[in-house]
Parts: structure tokens; sequence; C-alpha cells
């Protein structure tokens, strides 16, 4: 069809313009021949012999024809390309039709996907919440005391634990490796082996009790096999305090405890190696803290989300000392838990501001 | 970012540590580091430029820096530079805790 087409403007255009030229010498030799020689066959014959003019204009339909041949060639090269162009915009609209379909179809599933798989981790957060969320528990024991818990995702390797055992009240702070699901697992087996530990088995000091969960933590992730390279376990900081005596104990993995009394802050130091795992060579039993409370004092412990969170900005961290700083000034020290913890969480909510949180926090204090 | 030259024995190690899957982000460099451990030039330098640790990550790092443990036994030059940035007491206080457990020459280096 294109070249029918092409053949038709070609010789359409030439037709056109010789038959415009035609009008030049048939104008003319009318003219002429009217004007001196009268209308007739004989006086336009006349003309054309006597005049050399008009046998120049005689050829203008040659020449007219010729350009608008010309014009016609130019004019089906446009027209070529506007057809070939026109093709190529139909296939790319077809193309990118097919490909939206695609992405529709990706989107939808990826909608679906997220869909389910944040519904199973609703669902998780149900019985995680069920089997660890144990505050109610330490609010009885420790009428003023506080837990901030925010966990990064929607589960949490992060947990509060406490539990009575012997006259001892013990708590603690515990931070699993990793975050969402894989830390919500590890937050299982170190609340349910910790369970065992203490109620099960009534290991009371809190250095044993680190060390037995370590034990258990490596047999339960099969992590003295040789070939295991699976280093996860937890950081904790663990608590015993015992109300007969007014004497706390401490054993730490990784993070520390803070006793407050009214503007003095003693730090109780943990050890380096965490909880699970079998790369530290040099690992040696955990070390126990004891020392003594009077009525009033503070304890807190808490999971390095809150101190690794960035700024706003992401220039720098949140520290430990703006946690040290808002227990022990105001006269937080002396104000009911909750309330340190409210003024805590704007703190830490405008130094966040709109960057994201970077892992679970956990902060816990009890009033002694 | 990770970057490990065996031409120089310079291995660095410079940023954010938070993948989410610490395991298989972490595999394929020790396995290159055990590689090297086998072949090791005469001197490796060690830096790390870390500004976040998850806490899977920290455990994977100390994993690959005692892995060059086995250099200073085997009476090569291995130095650990720990760069922090000042007033991180974070980044520091790791630094410090990593320097204690490991027997490997390590230098603090706040910047």
């Amino acid at each position: 069809m294109a070249k029918l087409s092409s053949k038709d403007v070609r010789l359409q255009y030439a037709l056109y313009g010789a038959l415009f030229g035609l009008a030049f010498p048939v104008i003319a030799t009318l003219f002429d021949a009217y004007r001196d020689l009268g209308l007739g066959w004989s006086g336009i014959v006349e003309a054309q012999r006597t005049q050399p003019l008009h046998w120049i204009i005689d050829t203008a339909p040659i020449f007219l024809g010729f350009f608008s041949c010309l014009a016609g060639i130019k004019q089906q090269e446009v027209i070529d390309v506007n057809e070939g162009l026109e093709q190529k915009v139909e296939q790319r609209t077809e193309m990118l039709n097919e490909q939206n379909e695609e992405l529709r179809t990706i989107q939808e599933e990826l909608e679906d996907s997220l869909l389910r798989i944040s519904q199973s981790i609703n669902y998780a957060q149900r019985i995680q919440d069920a089997i660890i969320s144990n505050t109610k528990e330490l609010k009885h024991a420790f009428p003023d005391s506080f837990v901030m818990f925010r966990p990064r995702d929607v589960v949490s390797g992060d947990f509060p634990w406490y539990v009575k055992k012997d006259g001892y009240h013990f708590f603690a702070a515990v931070d699993c490796t990793g975050h969402g699901v894989p830390g919500a697992f590890m937050s299982l087996i170190g609340y349910f082996l910790l369970n065992k530990i203490v109620k099960d088995q009534g290991v009371v000091d809190t250095d044993k009790i680190l060390c037995e969960l370590h034990l258990e933590v490596v047999n339960v992730l099969k992590q003295s096999a040789a070939e295991s390279d699976v280093h996860d376990g937890m950081d904790l900081a663990l608590v015993r305090v015992d109300e007969a005596n007014g004497e706390v104990m401490y054993s730490g993995a990784g993070n520390p405890v803070y006793h407050v009394r009214g503007e003095d802050l003693i730090e109780y130091k943990a050890d380096f190696w965490s909880v699970g795992g079998t790369q530290y060579k040099k690992r040696a039993p955990y070390k126990a803290h004891r020392f003594e409370y009077k009525k009033g004092d503070i304890l807190t412990v808490y999971s390095d989300g809150i101190s690794d969170q960035f700024s706003a900005d992401g220039s720098t961290k949140f520290g430990f000392r703006k946690i040290k700083k808002h227990l022990t000034s105001n006269g937080n020290a002396d104000r009911p838990l909750a309330e340190v913890q409210s003024s805590f969480e704007n703190e830490l909510n405008e130094w966040m501001g709109d960057h994201r949180q970077m892992d679970d926090m956990l902060f816990m204090g009890v009033k002694l | 970012m990770i970057d490990f030259d065996t031409t120089t024995g310079v291995f660095k190690v410079t940023g954010r540590a938070l993948p989410e899957d610490a395991h298989s982000f972490f595999k394929p460099i020790e396995e290159w580091l055990e590689e090297y451990v086998e072949d090791p030039l005469d001197s490796t330098v060690v830096e790390m430029r870390i500004d976040y640790f998850n806490s899977a990550a920290t455990r994977y790092i100390f994993n690959l820096l005692m892995s060059f443990e086995d250099l200073v036994e085997a009476g090569k030059d291995v130095k650990i530079l720990w760069h922090y940035k000042e007033g991180d007491e974070l980044i520091e206080n790791k630094g410090e805790e990593m320097e204690s457990m490991l027997d490997v020459p390590f230098e603090m280096k706040p910047y």
C-alpha cells in the first residue's frame, strides 16, 4: 500500500505542476492572439510562430511538472517517515501497555505478599506478646516501675523478663541478636531458657544463671558443633533484688545496670561476651556484682537500641550520657518513674525526629 | 563497605553494618579471609571505620577480626586500626572491648 501511494503522490504532483505550467503558454498565446491577431486558429499559430518569447513560455509545463515531481518525491519521503513513526509509536505503545500490565501484576503480587507477611507477623506478635509480656508481674512487684518497649518491627528481639523465685525478684532487659522475625525466635529461646534455669532448676545467682544460659543457648542452637556458624545469642543485664537483705546482685552480658540514688549514678559494667556463640576463645565465667540498696533507689537496665539510635540528621548517636543524665537531673530520681519514662520518651522522640528506628528498644526501671 | 586488597594486604571495613541477614552478608567475607590466612602477605593492615553495628553484625565482625589472630601466631605482621568518630563512645567502647579480647596489635584512631 505504501508503494502504490508513493507513486500516486509523485505522479499527482508532476501532473498538477504540468497542468499549472500549461496555463502559462495557453493564457499568454490566447492573450497575444486576441490582442493583435484575432481569436482564431491562425491567430494562435501566428503568435507562436512570430514571438520567440512564447517558446520559452511553452516550456513552463515541463519545468513546473519536473519541479513539482521533485516536491512530490520530498513529500513522499515525509509521508514515509511519518508512517514509519506512526508504526513505531504504535509498537511502543503496545510494548508499554504490555509492560504496564506486567508491572501491575508484579505490584499486585507484591501487595499480596506484603499483606500476607504482615498478617503473619501480626499474628506472631500476638503469640510473642502472650508469652513474654509479663510487665504486669513486674508492676505488681515494684509498683513504681516502668518498661519502655519499642520493637523496631512488629515482633521483637528485645524482651523484658521478670520472675519471682525463693523470695528474690529477678528482672532483665534481654537483647537478642537480630530484630524482627529472627530476633523473635531468639527471644522465645531466651525467655524459656531463663524461666527453666531460674524457676525450674532453681539457679538463683545471677552469674551462674548467665553461665547456664550460655551453655543452654549453645546447646539449643547446636553451636558447639565444629561446623556451626550460628553466632546468635543475646546480650542482657540481669538483676536480682533481695528485699529481705536489701541487696542487689547483677551480672551482665554486654549491657550494664545503673544504680541511681538522687543525683548519683553508679554503673556496674557487664562482661564483654554475649550469651551464645563459640567465637570467644577467652570467654571466662560471668562475674557477679553485689551491692546494697536503700529504699527509694532506682535500678535501670536497657538494650543498646536506645544508645545506638541516630539523631534526626543521622550525624550522632543517642549514647549513654543522655540516659544517665536524664536519670539523675531535674530531681527525676524522686519523681514517679512513669513521669520519668514519659519525659525520657519525649527527649528520645525529639532526638530521633524522622530518622528511622535502627533497632529494638527496651528500657526498664524499678524503684526499690 | 568491605574492600580487601590482597596485593597490598589492606583490609578495609567502612560504613554502617546493619545487614538484615548478617549470616549471608558475612559468610563470603569469612571465606575469603580463610583463604587469605592460608597464604598471607607478610604485613596486613585492617582498617575498621564503622559508625553503626547491629548486634548480629558485632558478632560477625569480632569473628572476622579473630581470624587475624592466626596470622599473629604465624609470626606475620598484623595491625588493626580502629577508627571512631570523636565522641562516639559506643564505637570507642566496642573497639576497646574488642582490643582486650583479641591477641592482635590494635590501635584506636579517633577522627
